[in-house]
């Protein structure tokens, strides 16, 4: 088996074995759905208006359950030093980052399905039809910041604050991803229809493509420091 | 031909010098026991060695090549297969002990991984716990699979610094005779310990360190 396929079957069993970090991460957001729902939904929006908040409302939930779910997918390395067993075994780190990231990514693509079904069913908004694009465009956007975050988790995880200091330092590099993200699924939730060459597609793909390759590039320094 | 050079090596962390001008040699196949109070700079050699650190000043030469930190991992890990137990065992806590030997095994491509980790196993007297989670073990028991972690991945040189900490009698005696095999086998053995009723092989050499500084 490759390295790659051997650390990524080595972040899985955590994932199945820390039942406890997945669930609680599961549970945070369904309750920031649900609690989203009572701030919003009882207010008496149009069904425009509604479909105008509700990409808006999504990205927040993704952001704020995908920053704890991108901090505990990094926090076993480091505690007991476990990320050098890899590294000094020969483990190229770029190949280390992209398990990682293919890790943080699958987990934060079901956690997006989930939202998206919770939302759904505690907003009362019918999906079909525009299910597949929706959840196409939130997984193009959580794939730069599942980027970024593999990154970010790596240099906040010895640090002292590093709860703190992962979403103070993730958050702003997320935003022309999550902008372009929400922008999209505002316009098909508006059924109105957009082109491959709109700016806000270029922006999330570009986003997309950027921060893949520069946390892809940074990582082996930033373990190696 | 030294395996592992420091020439003039320095160290600070702040005010406090960790090593100063330090120059040691180690050849291939050699067994060397590093000696000295708390705080002679003992770990920072090591971790100045295994590239962890970056010196201050010095040079830090594999097979005479200068390492450079930033090169470290691709080009010398390969040529010099390093291992190195500090005072973190750097095993996985969510993995068992069998799972933690064999994924080192695996990612240091060695050849026939499980019959290897199932030698260890048995070598290392880990099979009472070898299905145990890391998380559900002593410090003992977690001490001796990463002892064993050291030795799975085939390595030239290991760095053991304190190994024989949380060690009963029993286990410390066990792991020193591990040890001994190993150098026996080919392995170079760096050693640091204050453990003083340890068994070394008639070339062993000893290195005293005092405040930084290299005393003989």
């Amino acid at each position: 088996m490759s390295s790659f396929l051997l650390l990524c079957q080595k972040d899985l069993r955590y994932l199945i074995r820390a039942r406890g970090v997945a669930l609680s991460t599961f549970g945070f957001a369904l309750l920031l759905t649900l609690v989203s729902s009572f701030a919003f939904r009882q207010v008496g929006y149009s069904q425009q208006e509604m479909a105008e908040i509700t990409p808006g409302i999504l990205w927040l939930i993704f952001l704020f359950s995908g920053v704890i779910a991108l901090g505990n997918g990094f926090s076993y390395e480091v505690e007991n030093s476990a990320i050098r067993g890899p590294i000094f075994s020969g483990t190229d780190p770029s190949v280390f980052f992209l398990s990682k990231f293919v890790s943080n990514f699958l987990f934060l693509a079901s956690l997006q399905l989930f939202v998206l079904l919770a939302h759904g069913v505690l907003f009362g908004i019918e999906y079909f039809g525009v299910f597949g694009e929706l959840l196409l465009l939130a997984l193009l956007g959580g794939m730069s910041f599942v980027a970024l975050g593999t990154l970010f988790s790596a240099i906040a995880a010895s640090l002292p604050g590093k709860d703190i200091l992962l979403p103070l330092m993730l958050f702003p590099l997320s935003i022309p991803p999550v902008a372009g993200s929400v922008f999209l699924m505002r316009q098909v939730l508006l059924e109105q229809s957009y082109q491959w060459t709109d700016f806000w597609f270029l922006l999330l793909l570009g986003s997309c493509a950027i921060s893949t390759v520069l946390s892809w590039a940074l990582f082996a320094y930033v373990v190696r420091e | 031909m030294a395996l592992l050079r420091l020439r003039e090596v320095s160290k600070r962390y702040g005010a406090c010098r960790a090593l100063h001008k330090v120059s040691v040699e180690v050849t291939s196949g050699g067994f060397y026991l590093f000696r000295g109070p708390n705080g002679a700079g003992k770990s920072t050699l090591f971790r100045c060695a295994m590239g962890m650190e970056r010196p201050d000043s010095g040079v830090v030469e594999v097979d005479g090549t200068s390492i450079a930190s930033n090169e470290y991992y691709q080009q010398v890990l390969k040529k010099y297969r390093p291992s190195y137990l500090g005072p973190d065992h750097a095993l996985y806590a969510h993995l068992s002990v069998e799972e933690n030997l064999l994924l080192r095994a695996q990612l240091s491509s060695r050849e026939d991984a499980k019959g290897v980790t199932a030698d260890c196993v048995e070598r290392f007297s880990l099979s009472v716990f070898a299905k145990k989670r890391l998380s559900e073990c002593s410090q003992g028991m977690q001490r001796r699979a990463a002892l064993a972690a050291c030795f799975v991945a085939s390595p030239s040189i290991v760095f053991l610094d304190e190994p024989f900490v949380n060690l009963d009698t029993v286990s410390a005696e066990l792991m020193q005779q591990e040890l001994l095999s190993a150098h026996a086998l080919g392995v170079t053995v760096c050693l640091a310990t204050h453990a003083s009723n340890i068994e070394l092989p008639s070339e062993a050499k000893t290195v005293r360190l005092d405040q930084g500084k290299v005393c003989s």
